[in-house]
C-alpha cells in the first residue's frame, strides 16, 4: 500500500518535472562553432567562436541601407523570398504576416525578408509589394542587393538554400524557413513558414526569447 | 451462403459508395438539371476542386478569399463574374509583370500545361462555389476565349 503511494508520487514528480522543463528551456544557439587558436600572454590557446550572422548592409523598400546596425537591441525574423515566386512564397507572406500582426506594437521585433531575385525585385517593386501587403519599414524590411552578397549570406549565415535554378517554379530554389535572430546575432530557432503550426512555435518562442532578456 | 452473404455487403457497401459521390460542400449545382448534365456538372465541380486545390490555393487561398491586396479574391468579383473568358486566359497564360512602378501587380503565372478541359473544370468550380453562381463553363466556351486572347 504504502508502495503504491510512493509510486504515485514519483509519478507526479515525473510528470511535474516535464512541465517544469517546458516551460523555462531556454532556446538553443544554433550553427557551427569555430575554434580559433591565438595567442595570449605568449601561450597559444583554443576559444570557441559561436556561430552569428555576419555583415551585412542591403537596400530596403524605402531606398534605406539596412545594416546589423538596424536591428540593434532588437531580435528579429529573416527570410528569403521574391515576389514572382508561384509556390511556396505566397504562403510564407501570409505566415509571416501572422507574426507583422502579432508584434507589430512591439518595437523589440523585426522581420527582415531578403529577395533572392534582385534583378527583378528592384526597391521599387519591394516598395509596391509590401504597400500591397500593407506592412511597413521599420517592423517589417523587405531588402534587395548585391545578389552574390544575398545568396552568400543566405548559405553561411542563415544557412538556407537559396539559389537560380532554371528547374525550379519560378526559376529559383529556395528554402521556406523562418530564422530567429537574438540580439547576439545569433540564430535560436529555424521554423517552415509554409505551415501555420510551426510559425505558432516561432511565435512562441520569440516570447520566450523576449522574455529571457528581461530577467 | 456466407459468401452469398458478403458479396451482398460488398454490393451494398458499392452503392452507397456511388451515393456520396456528392459535389463539393462549397459549390452551388442550378435547379432544373437533367439527369446527364447535373452528372457533367457535378464532375465539373469536383475535379474542378481537385485542380483548383493543387494549382491555384497558394495566392487565391481555400475559399477563394484571396489575401490582401496581394492576390485578389475570387468571391463576388464583379469583374470575373461578368464574362470568365479572360479568365481562362489567364490562367493559361498569366499576366506579364510590369517593371513600372505605377500600378505593379504581382504578375499571376503562366500554366500552360493545363488543357482546356482542365481550366473549364477550375472555372465551373471558382464560378459555382463559395456563393458564387455563375452556371456552367464548357469546353468550347474556353477554347473560344482562348483563341481570343491568343490574338491579342
Amino acid at each position: 500500500m504504502m508502495r503504491k503511494h510512493i509510486e504515485i508520487g514519483c509519478l507526479f514528480l515525473l510528470l511535474g518535472a516535464c512541465q517544469e522543463i517546458k516551460t523555462n528551456f531556454e532556446l538553443p544557439i544554433l550553427g557551427r562553432n569555430e575554434i580559433v587558436t591565438k595567442e595570449v600572454n605568449g601561450i597559444l590557446i583554443k576559444d570557441t567562436i559561436s556561430h552569428r550572422i555576419a555583415d551585412f548592409s542591403f537596400i530596403n523598400q524605402d531606398s534605406a541601407v539596412i545594416t546589423n546596425a538596424s536591428f540593434k537591441d532588437k531580435i528579429y525574423v529573416a527570410d528569403f523570398f521574391f515576389i514572382n515566386c508561384p509556390s511556396i512564397c505566397p504562403e510564407m507572406s501570409k505566415q509571416m504576416y501572422r507574426v507583422y500582426e502579432k508584434f507589430l506594437e512591439n518595437e523589440n521585433v523585426g522581420l527582415l525578408s531578403h529577395t533572392i531575385d534582385p534583378s527583378y525585385d528592384t526597391v521599387a517593386a519591394l516598395a509596391n509589394y509590401a504597400d500591397l501587403l500593407g506592412v511597413s519599414s521599420p517592423k517589417w524590411e523587405f531588402v534587395t542587393g548585391d545578389k552574390d552578397q544575398i545568396y552568400d549570406i543566405g548559405e553561411t549565415s542563415y544557412m538556407v538554400v537559396a539559389n537560380e535554378d532554371e528547374n525550379a517554379p519560378g526559376g529559383f530554389i529556395h528554402s521556406g524557413a523562418f530564422l530567429l535572430i537574438d540580439k547576439k546575432r545569433q540564430i535560436r530557432g529555424v521554423y517552415d513558414g509554409t505551415i501555420a503550426s510551426q510559425v505558432d512555435l516561432l511565435m512562441k518562442d520569440i516570447n520566450r526569447l523576449l522574455s529571457s532578456y528581461e530577467q | 451462403m456466407s459468401n452469398n452473404r458478403l458479396f451482398l455487403f460488398f454490393f451494398l457497401f458499392l452503392v452507397l459508395s456511388c451515393n456520396s459521390y456528392q459535389k463539393p460542400a462549397e459549390s452551388h449545382l442550378p435547379e432544373n438539371l437533367d439527369e446527364a448534365s447535373k452528372m457533367k456538372y457535378t464532375q465539373y465541380l469536383i475535379q474542378g476542386k481537385i485542380l483548383y486545390n493543387t494549382n491555384c490555393t497558394h495566392c487565391h487561398q481555400n475559399s477563394g478569399e484571396g489575401f490582401r491586396k496581394l492576390y485578389p479574391a475570387l468571391i463576388g468579383s464583379a469583374t470575373l463574374m461578368d464574362d470568365m473568358g479572360p479568365a481562362a486566359c489567364l490562367i493559361k497564360y498569366g499576366t506579364k509583370a510590369s517593371r513600372e512602378a505605377s500600378n505593379q501587380n504581382i504578375a499571376m503565372p503562366a500554366q500552360t500545361e493545363l488543357s482546356n478541359l482542365e481550366i473549364a473544370e477550375i472555372l465551373t468550380y471558382i464560378g459555382n462555389s463559395w456563393g458564387n453562381q455563375n452556371g456552367f463553363i464548357s469546353v468550347s466556351k474556353v477554347a473560344t476565349s482562348l483563341v481570343d486572347c491568343a490574338t491579342h
